[in-house]
């Protein structure tokens, strides 16, 4: 469920189709994702999520691994 | 040396600092590096190279020794796609290129060949073929820079290193520039405001860090921190980043200084940065410029704000502003008209291809910025809007006409309007279809984020009687 929210924010974030594979996504490793549109989806996330990120996890959130990661400190659930 | 300090004692001073690679060059083993390419170049003189500009130790060495041995330097941004990159080429026949190793098939098959460098071995250097008996006179352009920042746009500023070395002068005098400044490449070599930062630090004797990573990688901050940098420059999408990243509870105990120029800035976040920075003993620069004057046209020193708030400022040293009214009549204070400078940085004038090198000074010392503003009693100069037809997307300045040019559709008539964030393309009786190819087009061949366009199909355009595209009605549908 959590995952599959955390998808919609890459997806309207980058303007991404649902087959990608999204676990070989990252900064600069696609053109859509450049500084800019790094906050287009930190502002996603914290939309979809209700969470508010700090810096330092703002600028760690560089791949969908890290993005599951660094919501799992704010209590929401990957592994279910 | 080409921006080079003349004066004695900073042989064994940092010059250049390559976070990355722990590398780092003073200003005796710089001055080395360029003399050693400058001699390299020299059966090239008059020739133009491309240069990508990549933030790295190799890129600065190309472009100081470049000029230096009469070369002329057209910064091209390291993110030109091909098809850009293959007009530009077509363009400028430039007689040598210099950039990634992945260009190396493209140029082969336009008769370029590689040449190995002494100097230069991370950087692919190929020169045309036939090219080797060029004009052999110094160029008087010393360095071409793109008017529209990163879009692959073929149209040039032409700089005179007398421009560029003027320009640098004036900023350090400005910003008070000391050898013990130290600032880092937050923006792109191939902008004018990216190099004018290069420039200013080097021609004062302070250090540059080159960072490839950009503002939302932990690593600039980093290298910000562990090279001990004094100053950060940015666009007004700059700033509105670093308050994303809630940039007051940073720790950067050495930050001296922070500049915005490219655009104006919203005067609620120029009062959040200037107090903050007060706050920890720095200062907050607001300035204005453009690259058709090098970078560098007015700056306002910290300490007048707020009581110069929404000012970018008075003339840089060397450099005079004034207010014309529609008739060319100076206007008096604070009375909106168009913004002209004059200084020793305005260019020689544009370039839209190869030919309209070596065409001489074209402005004379005098620019018709195309800006409107006003100056107040004391000379404090404020923007107000624009003349002519540029948006301002993050910092970038896009030209209208030439996103109508690049739309592809020669069919289709089209109209792109500045919607403040974006710009909006109408297209006259277009179809889904016609829209979307439009759409792919425009993104392979202007740099600009596909957020920051939108394509809006409509039935007929607004037209005056003369049938011209009736600009002013589209914009009252915004």
């Amino acid at each position: 469920m959590n995952e599959k929210k955390l998808k919609e924010a890459f997806m309207r974030a980058f303007d991404l189709s649902p087959d990608r594979d999204f676990e070989a996504l990252g900064y600069r490793k696609i053109e859509a994702w450049t500084s800019v549109g790094h906050m287009r989806l930190i502002s996603e996330i914290e939309e979809i999520f209700d969470v508010m990120l700090d810096t330092e996890e703002i600028l760690d959130l560089s791949s969908f691994s890290k993005a599951k990661e660094i919501l799992a400190h704010h209590e929401i659930d990957f592994q279910h | 040396m080409f921006l080079l300090p003349e004066e004695p004692g900073f042989g064994t001073k940092p010059a250049l600092i390559d976070p990355e690679g722990g590398l780092e060059l003073n200003y005796e083993e710089l001055a080395t590096a360029v003399g050693r390419l400058r001699d390299e170049f020299s059966a090239q003189v008059g020739a133009l190279v491309f240069l990508f500009s990549d933030p790295c130790l190799e890129t600065v060495i190309a472009y100081l020794g470049a000029v230096e041995a009469g070369l002329t330097v057209a910064m091209i941004d390291s993110g030109t796609q091909a098809t850009s990159l293959a007009r530009l080429l077509d363009l400028y026949r430039p007689e040598g290129v210099l950039g990634p190793q992945q260009l190396r098939r493209m140029l082969e098959s336009r008769d370029y060949r590689f040449r190995a460098g002494a100097a230069f071995a991370p950087l692919f250097c190929a020169w045309r073929e036939g090219s080797e008996e060029c004009q052999s006179i110094r160029a008087e352009e010393a360095v071409l820079l793109s008017t529209s920042g990163s879009t692959g746009s073929p149209k040039f500023v032409r700089l005179s290193r007398h421009n560029i070395e003027s320009n640098a002068r004036s900023i350090i005098t400005a910003l008070g520039i000391t050898p013990a400044d130290r600032a880092i490449s937050s923006l792109p070599l191939s902008y004018s405001f990216g190099l004018s930062v290069l420039n200013s630090h080097l021609l004062a004797g302070a250090s540059v860090v080159l960072s490839r990573k950009s503002l939302v990688e932990k690593e600039f901050w980093e290298h910000f921190t562990s090279t001990g940098c004094t100053s950060l420059s940015g666009v007004p999408y700059t700033y509105q980043l670093l308050r994303r990243l809630r940039f007051e509870r940073m720790s950067l105990p050495r930050l001296r200084a922070m500049t915005q120029a490219g655009g104006k800035l919203d005067v609620e976040s120029i009062q959040f940065f200037s107090e903050l920075l007060a706050s920890r003993g720095a200062g907050f620069h607001v300035m204005y410029g453009q690259t058709e004057a090098t970078a560098r046209i007015s700056c306002l020193p910290p300490e007048l704000l707020p009581r110069k708030l929404g000012s970018v400022g008075t003339a840089i040293p060397g450099g005079l502003l004034e207010i014309l009214s529609e008739d060319g009549r100076i206007c008096p204070p604070d009375t909106i008209g168009e913004i002209v400078y004059s200084g020793p940085n305005v260019m020689l004038g544009y370039a839209r291809r190869r030919e309209d090198l070596g065409r001489g000074d074209a402005l004379q010392g005098r620019l018709q910025t195309g800006d409107l503003g006003t100056l107040d009693e004391e000379g404090y100069l404020r923007v107000t809007g624009r003349k002519s037809r540029f948006a301002k997307i993050l910092g970038l300045r896009v030209d209208l006409d030439e996103v109508e040019e690049a739309a592809g559709a020669p069919a289709i008539p089209c109209a792109a309007v500045d919607a403040g964030s974006k710009i909006i393309l109408f297209l006259e009786g277009a179809s889904d279809r016609d829209r979307s190819r439009c759409s792919k087009h425009l993104l392979s061949r202007i740099n600009i984020e596909a957020s920051a366009l939108e394509l809006r199909p409509i039935k007929e355009l607004p037209r005056t009687p003369r049938a011209k595209i009736d600009y002013r009605e589209l914009k009252s549908w915004i």
